[in-house]
């Protein structure tokens, strides 16, 4: 990894997504700091979505310059990362009209994440290149521990980032990976279902049939009620959207691991705006809502588009 | 169900019912309308009713046969018989405002004139394929159902079952709150409530969400209190939201303390993900 060593600019005129490589909450702490407090004395609006302990580091460190600052726990809003985008665009749209660039902190990626997650994880820094390609300035800065988290999820986060930060040196990511890589259909494959999997064809008749059939899964791998019920709002959404744009019949897979309840559906349809789960469409435009709403409902949705289809996977977490 | 059932259910059917009865044989339809009309008539009941063209003559030969006099029944006022086509388009134009303003109208004179309630009976077959009443038949009829919630009116609606479309009849079962015969297929259910409020009941999805959406917007100004009741909606995908919110919006721009009533937790949940909020409209439990 070579270092160039670019002054912090002065000011932005687009949006900056920066990868901020640190070693350690101490590196964490001085490195986010300093970029916060720079927003906070240029008067420019900052959110910061960390962990709720390095919240409580970077208000003592911050001093009274935190009141300045809104914080939000990412285990809440990023639990489910494709919930990420909508809480940065909201944060972008209250300060749409602010005459000053603003500044966030977004850090949805640590050790603990599943395999599962990471993968989902990595898709949402990608995807916030072409969430805010058009938008207006705006700088945010997604930190990633060096003594914690892998080479490769190192090297992933230059690919899916334009910028990259060691400490005060900052420089453009030459591995990254561009607009139009990042907006393509995502076809990292998804591990097989287990052999103990149950296989449900539907087509247009049967999408009543489905919504029972899930709830009685749901509820018998140890969902509560209301979650099961929202497993069921899900899986109807996606099996919709196999009926009406995936070539009007579809499969439902479902299984249960040690920690999840999960459903799938495979259609022949291919998904290719890339942002369709995470954009909520105006209240005026007609469909388009299915897949936000699997978002909203669900503890993670894995989205890929191949060649020959689609597969929706969704996650509630057991227990 | 036997002959026997039939009639028995017809007599039991009271004041406040709004039925859906598809019929599908000229014996079902002597049984059952000679019980239905007999029983007002026994009850101190007016009675009306209009059938279809063709059939002259046929529900004064039921009750005549029931040993009725027929001629003096109509003759007091006590009974009104009627062409349901005549009634329900005259000149070919249905006018469901006009058509439920005189109901509601009969009904009321039916009281000043010391009868108990209003009995009624419409062949109405024909308005599910009329050209001018086709498509805002089903919600004429949910106006009906709520009619009968705030005024004491029976309503029982005859389909013939050999002459109907299965998915038309299927719509209109699903707007009363009674069926004889067959409840078909519908997977909701809409009708007035006991509080004169709109329930809704079933499941609702992006294929009958239209369905629905046209219902509720036709009928939410007859609701006798601004409520639509979603406590026994067992499902609403996001279309089916689309609508309610759409017919709630309607109701707002008539009615102040409008409510939605009974919402699941699972129903919040999509309606706050789906940014549905309605200016002037509050969810409350069941």
């Amino acid at each position: 990894m070579t270092l160039g060593t670019q002054p912090l600019p002065d000011a932005i005129d687009e949006f900056r997504h920066e990868a901020m490589f640190y070693a350690g909450l101490d590196g964490f702490t001085a490195g986010t700091a300093a970029f916060i407090r720079a927003g906070v004395d240029a008067g420019e609006p900052v959110l910061v979505v960390v962990s709720a302990d390095k919240i409580e580091r970077l208000r003592d460190e911050l001093g009274t310059d935190a009141a300045a600052v809104h914080f939000a726990d990412m285990a809440g809003v990023g639990a489910n990362p494709a919930r990420i985008i909508p809480a940065w665009r909201e944060f972008v749209d209250r300060n749409a009209d602010t005459p000053r660039p603003f500044r966030g902190v977004g850090e949805p990626i640590w050790a603990a994440r599943t395999a599962d997650e990471l993968v989902e994880c990595q898709r949402h820094e990608s995807l916030l290149n072409v969430a805010f390609a058009d938008s207006t300035a705006w700088w945010l800065l997604c930190p990633y521990d060096t003594t914690t988290l892998s080479p490769a999820v190192l090297d992933e986060a230059e690919r899916s980032h334009p910028y990259v930060a060691h400490g005060e040196l900052r420089r453009e990511s030459d591995r990254y990976r561009g607009l139009d890589a990042s907006a393509a259909p995502f076809d990292v494959p998804l591990g097989p279902p287990p052999v103990a999997h149950t296989e449900h064809p539907f087509g247009a008749d049967d999408l009543s049939d489905l919504r029972p059939l899930t709830l009685t899964h749901a509820l018998h791998h140890g969902l509560g009620e209301v979650r099961a019920h929202d497993l069921v709002v899900a899986v109807n959404e996606v099996a919709t959207n196999s009926l009406r744009y995936g070539g009007g019949s579809g499969v439902l897979r479902t299984w249960a691991t040690a920690d999840a309840v999960v459903c799938e559906v495979a259609d022949a349809g291919r998904l290719t705006a890339p942002l369709a789960d995470r954009t909520l469409p105006a209240e005026d435009r007609n469909g388009g809502r299915g897949l936000w709403l699997t978002n909203q409902l669900c503890d993670l949705v894995q989205i890929r588009t191949f060649d020959t289809g689609t597969v929706v996977r969704l996650h509630m977490w057991r227990g | 169900m036997t002959p026997h059932e039939q009639r028995a259910r017809a007599r039991a059917l009271r004041v406040g019912d709004h039925t859906c009865w598809s019929y599908s044989s000229a014996t079902e339809h002597r049984n059952v309308l000679t019980a239905y009309l007999a029983s007002g008539l026994a009850q101190g009941e007016k009675v009306v009713a209009f059938d279809r063209r063709g059939a002259a003559g046929r529900v004064a030969a039921y009750l005549s046969s029931a040993g009725y006099d027929v001629p003096a029944l109509v003759a007091s006022g006590t009974l009104v018989l009627g062409v349901a086509e005549d009634e329900y388009a005259p000149d070919g134009v249905f006018d469901a405002d006009a058509r439920i303003a005189g109901f509601a109208d009969v009904a009321a004179h039916a009281l000043d004139d010391g009868f108990t309630g209003l009995r009624a009976y419409a062949d109405t077959t024909a308005m599910l394929a009329h050209v001018d009443a086709t498509r805002r038949w089903p919600a004429y009829e949910l106006r009906c159902d709520l009619l009968t919630t705030r005024l004491p009116i029976a309503g029982l609606c005859g389909y013939d079952a050999t002459r109907s479309s299965p998915i038309a009849l299927d719509l209109v079962r699903s707007v009363h709150r009674v069926c004889l015969g067959s409840r078909g297929t519908s997977r909701f259910a809409v009708h007035g409530g006991g509080d004169g409020s709109l329930e809704l009941a079933g499941e609702v999805d992006a294929f009958t969400a239209d369905q629905l959406e046209s219902l509720l917007v036709g009928a939410v100004d007859d609701a006798t209190v601004p409520v639509l009741d979603v406590t026994h909606l067992d499902f609403a995908d996001v279309a089916a939201m689309r609508a309610i919110a759409a017919a709630l919006r309607r109701m707002t721009t008539r009615r102040v303390g409008v409510q939605l009533r009974g919402p699941s937790p699972t129903f919040r949940k999509v309606w706050n993900s789906l940014r549905l909020h309605v200016a002037g409209v509050e969810l409350v439990p069941a």
